[in-house]
């Protein structure tokens, strides 16, 4: 299987590189002089049957021989019209790719609308490099779906994803019709988390001090209307007992520790110190603990929030290699 | 390959719904025509292989190379010693069955399946190269749809919809695929004649044997199977002259009667025309065979044939396809001088055989030596003596099987009779033959022809009466009638008819056998003779001249653009379907409540139904508004859920207007416009 082309260390692939309008996500339709159509292997199989058959009708003078040759023939005709019929005038709208570990499957989903009364049968999505073939769908009238082809991934960095091809053989798998899909927007491929993980790194001075000496304290920052959920021991009850309905207190979330996880206190060469700083960010970030990032090239302030998560896996998964 | 990869159905068909057990059965239907041809063992092997198949759970191991090889080896030997070679449409058909059933064994992929979808096709055409009778090709095109409703299933991969839906799937294509099919069929340019050899198309060719044994036309005489048609054109002979001749008999070894070694030759110069003659024309059957048949005495016909010394008419080759002529026969045809050679070879016996006929015939001729008086002797020797008529005659011994015959079991038809007659005039000096063919007929009176069976066999001699040459004499008819047995009367069509021994006719039955035969006579003459005479004649009466290129590309364009135009019709969906359903019910509902109709307007149903409440009484209105309200909420949404408009239908019928509608004046009603 030929490696996927990667670029890595590099600004996001140039926009222009693709007619604007075509590329990535926006919605199209299949027009039918970008719908392609052979006949299968199987469909080459079964001319020759055919034929065979049409010689023996001749040898024989026999008319319901002929008769049978020629309905199959003209079923095959149909089904031709068929095949190139089941693409055509599909809407197409591709989604930017959700970013992945590397080695992990890039999920690529297109949705599909069937404007017409037309039922399209066997569509399924097919790329070659990798080479890789969804699952088969029919697409009723006026319906939508949604069909997507995993590609697996192995190094970090903008991943492009293969161009797609969207076919169809139905409804007697003699014909295939295909036709292009326009590229779909790169993919940030992260670093794979490290396995096993090193211990977390200690939490930074002074984040966690307080909580060591007050465990039970919390910053308390006012009352609100009790909402179902609330637990029962922030029910401000003095204020119920006077009468002014049920109050919920509210605190500040329990300081937690901050960590710091700095590249350079990572072991192992460049790759590993990524999967190791991957790894963490990740069980940080499931723990919902604040951290920040320290790279050569970059210092991310303790944060805990998605944009954050996203900004320090997506300047991992850049991270330049050093020069050779 | 990759072009085949299977889709879902690749990596386990669910052992429920897979449409393989569904193929095979198909397939074993798709060789059921052949099962009486093929030897026993090849069913049965076959058979065993696709039960083996479908014992192994499904995404079975391939047996291994070494296996298969060497099932495919032993097949093709076993085919190759029972058929003697493979050219032909029953070898091949025979070695299709058996390499079927091991791509059967053997299937573990789509790409599998796919292959036995083809052999499947190729071999319905294989079974139409046998025959073409309507019934068989009206099996076959259900077999054809089936074999279609199974291939779509396997493209699908999974069952959807209720059983009949593949049915009714593929049923929609060959029903679009036939217009094209019909101008290709129509159009499309024929050469004619075998491209190659033909070989044997069935083990039991049509028509009568190349030897006489004793028993040889019981086969024949028992099958039903249309041998020719004959059209009268002029007057008809009468039923004593309908004699068609077929093979010739005139050596005899003791038990077998055998073709003359002079059957080259030409016929007998001196011959002087006389009495009636008899133009007809005849349409026959494929019989493989060169015997064309033709009324006593064919002297002109339209075909390229030959009449030999024996008054046999000879096709150059054997009738491979449907053959018309015409020809003109004299029943009563003389001939003065008998060669001298053919007069001691049709005298010749097997030295010392069968001594007691011999002194029979000898004793007849020493009291009265005029032929004709030794002729009437034995045909009044078979009428009383105890001679019977059965299909079921006792086996004769091997030597003196004549004389076991005439003096031992004395049971026996036609060809018995016929033999033993021919041999007593030997015997007494008179050169006699045995000749076979045909006689009678049925008379359809539908398609104006005589059908000729199989089961009008007959077997006859003729002798030699110097002054008037050779004379025809059918000793059967002598038997009398009450010694014809009752199983013979009932199968017997033509033997007996001369002697007056037909059946009643039987009403209705023979009224369907006519109306079929008559269609079998068109089927054959219009769809069969379809070639490419029938073809120029056709092109050239519509208008276009004879087979110009540019004339038929111009057909084949026109079906292919209709092929995709075709494909724009479909069935009416489900959806429509149930529409219907809920707009039947309401349009019943209002019909009950007035039968006669209220006028609509361009209105909503609601609207319409307020005006309709006031024909009913007032506690019955309530209801009908609730209907009137479901049916407005089904009819107007995108898609009704099915069991809704099933309960609306149900609620709809069941609902009573009360006790009839408000009698309205025609006054108002009229307001109502």
């Amino acid at each position: 299987m030929p490696i996927p082309r990667i670029r890595r260390g590099q600004e996001e692939p140039d926009a222009g590189r693709f007619p604007t309008g075509s590329v990535g996500t926006s919605r199209q339709t299949v027009h039918y002089r970008k719908t392609y159509i052979l006949p299968t292997p199987f469909g080459l199989a079964f001319a020759l049957m055919l034929a065979a058959l049409f010689l023996g009708a001749m040898n024989y003078n026999n008319n319901m021989a002929f008769f049978l040759a020629f309905l199959l023939a003209s079923t095959a005709l149909l089904s031709m019209s068929r095949v190139h019929g089941n693409l055509v005038g599909l809407v197409i709208h591709p989604e930017t790719p959700t970013p992945v570990f590397a080695g992990e499957s890039l999920h690529l989903a297109i949705h599909l609308e069937n404007p017409s009364s037309l039922p399209r049968l066997g569509l399924v999505l097919r790329a070659f490099h990798p080479n890789e073939t969804g699952h088969t769908i029919e697409l009723p009238a006026q319906g939508s779906v949604v069909l997507t082809l995993s590609v697996p991934t192995r190094v970090r960095g903008w991943f492009t994803p293969p161009s797609l091809r969207l076919e169809s053989r139905r409804p007697f798998g003699l014909f295939v019709a295909w036709t292009r899909l326009p590229p779909l927007p790169p993919a940030i491929i992260y670093p794979a988390p490290a396995n096993p993980a090193l211990p977390l790194p200690p939490p930074s001075a002074g984040s966690g001090s307080r909580r060591a000496e007050h465990p039970d304290v919390e910053d308390f920052q006012g009352l609100r209307r009790y909402r179902p959920g609330d637990t029962l021991r922030h029910i401000h009850w003095p204020a119920y007992a006077r009468g002014s309905g049920l109050l919920t207190k509210r605190f500040e979330s329990p300081p937690i520790e901050t960590r710091i996880l700095n590249w350079h206190e990572t072991p192992g060469r460049l790759e590993e110190r990524l999967s190791h700083l991957t790894r963490w960010i990740m069980e940080l970030e499931a723990a919902s603990c604040p951290y920040g990032l320290v790279l050569p090239n970059l210092h991310e302030p303790p944060q805990c929030n998605p944009g954050h998560h996203q900004r320090c896996l997506t300047a991992l998964a850049l991270y330049p290699e050093p020069p050779p | 390959m990759r072009g085949t990869r299977p889709g879902p159905a690749a990596h386990g068909l669910p052992a429920a719904g897979s449409p393989v057990p569904g193929l095979f059965i198909t397939l074993a239907l798709v060789w059921l025509p052949l099962f009486r041809e093929l030897p026993a063992w090849m069913v049965g092997a076959a058979g065993l292989m696709l039960i083996a198949r479908l014992r192994r759970p499904w995404p079975g191991q391939r047996p291994s190379l070494w296996i298969r090889l060497l099932l495919i080896g032993v097949g093709l030997a076993f085919v190759l010693i029972t058929f003697h070679g493979l050219n032909g449409a029953l070898p091949g058909s025979a070695l299709l069955l058996l390499m079927a059933a091991l791509k059967a064994f053997e299937s573990t992929s789509l790409r599998d399946l796919r292959i036995l979808v083809l052999i499947g096709y190729f071999e319905i055409g294989a079974d139409l190269f046998l025959s073409q009778a309507p019934l068989l090709v009206l099996y076959l095109a259900v077999i054809t749809l089936l074999l279609t409703a199974l291939w779509l299933r396997l493209e699908s991969g999974r069952e959807k919809g209720g059983p009949w839906s593949a049915w009714r799937e593929a049923l929609g294509w060959l029903i679009r695929a036939l217009p094209t099919a019909l101008i290709l069929f129509f159009v499309f340019p024929r050469i004619s004649g075998p491209l190659w050899g033909l070989g044997p198309t069935s083990t039991h060719p049509l028509g009568l044997p190349r030897h006489l044994d004793p028993g040889s036309l019981n086969r024949i005489v028992l099958s039903h199977q249309i041998v020719f048609r004959i059209r009268y054109l002029g007057p008809r002979p009468p039923r004593v002259d309908r004699y068609f001749r077929g093979p010739v008999f005139n050596r005899f070894t003791g038990t077998t009667w055998l073709p003359g070694r002079t059957a080259h030759l030409p016929p007998p110069r001196t011959t002087r025309l006389s009495g009636a003659a008899y133009r007809y024309r005849i349409t026959l059957e494929p019989t493989e065979t060169r015997a064309l048949y033709a009324l006593d005495f064919p002297v002109d016909w339209s075909i390229g044939a030959r009449l030999d010394s024996l008054f046999e008419l000879r096709s150059p080759f054997p009738v491979r396809r449907l053959t018309r002529y015409e020809a003109i026969s004299y029943p009563d045809l003389r001939m003065e001088h008998l060669p001298e050679m053919t007069r001691l070879r049709d005298l010749a016996l097997p030295i010392g055989a069968d001594p007691r006929s011999r002194a029979l015939a000898i004793h007849w001729r020493k009291e009265n030596p005029h032929p004709r008086s030794i002729i009437a002797r034995a045909l009044s020797y078979f009428h009383n003596q105890p001679f019977y008529y059965t299909l079921h005659p006792p086996l004769l011994t091997k030597i003196n099987s004549i004389d076991d015959f005439l003096f031992q079991t004395r049971r026996g038809f036609c060809q018995h009779y016929a033999s033993a007659f021919a041999f007593l005039m030997r015997a007494a000096g008179i050169p006699a033959r045995v000749v076979t063919g045909f006689v009678g007929g049925h008379y359809n009176s539908i398609g104006g022809f005589y059908v000729i069976r199989e089961s009008d066999a007959h077997a006859w001699d003729e002798v030699w009466i110097h002054g008037r040459g050779w004379m025809r004499v059918d000793p059967t008819q002598a038997i009398a009638a009450n010694r014809v047995s009752p199983g013979a009367r009932a199968v017997l069509s033509g033997h007996l008819r001369l002697a007056g021994l037909e059946l009643p006719d039987q009403g209705l039955w023979l009224h369907l056998q006519t109306s079929w035969d008559a269609f079998d006579a068109l089927w054959d003459r219009w769809v069969l003779g379809y070639g490419p005479r029938l073809q120029a004649r056709l092109l050239h009466e519509v208008g276009f001249g004879l087979a110009q290129t540019a004339e038929w590309l111009g057909f084949i364009l026109v079906a292919l653009s209709l092929s995709f135009f075709m494909n724009r019709l479909r069935w009416p969906d489900r959806a429509r379907r149930s529409r219907r359903i809920e707009e039947k019910a309401w349009r019943k509902l209002l019909r009950r409540i007035r039968p006669w109709g209220i006028p609509r307007a361009w209105e909503p149903p609601m609207a319409f139904a307020l005006r309709m409440s006031d024909q009913l009484i007032a506690d019955k209105r309530q209801g009908f508004l609730a209907l009137a309200q479901r049916y407005s909420d089904l009819h107007y949404q995108n898609d009704p859920p099915p069991e809704e408009v099933r309960r609306f239908a149900e609620a709809a019928s069941r609902y009573d207007p009360g006790s009839g509608p408000v009698r309205v004046k025609k006054k108002s009603s009229a307001e109502d416009m």
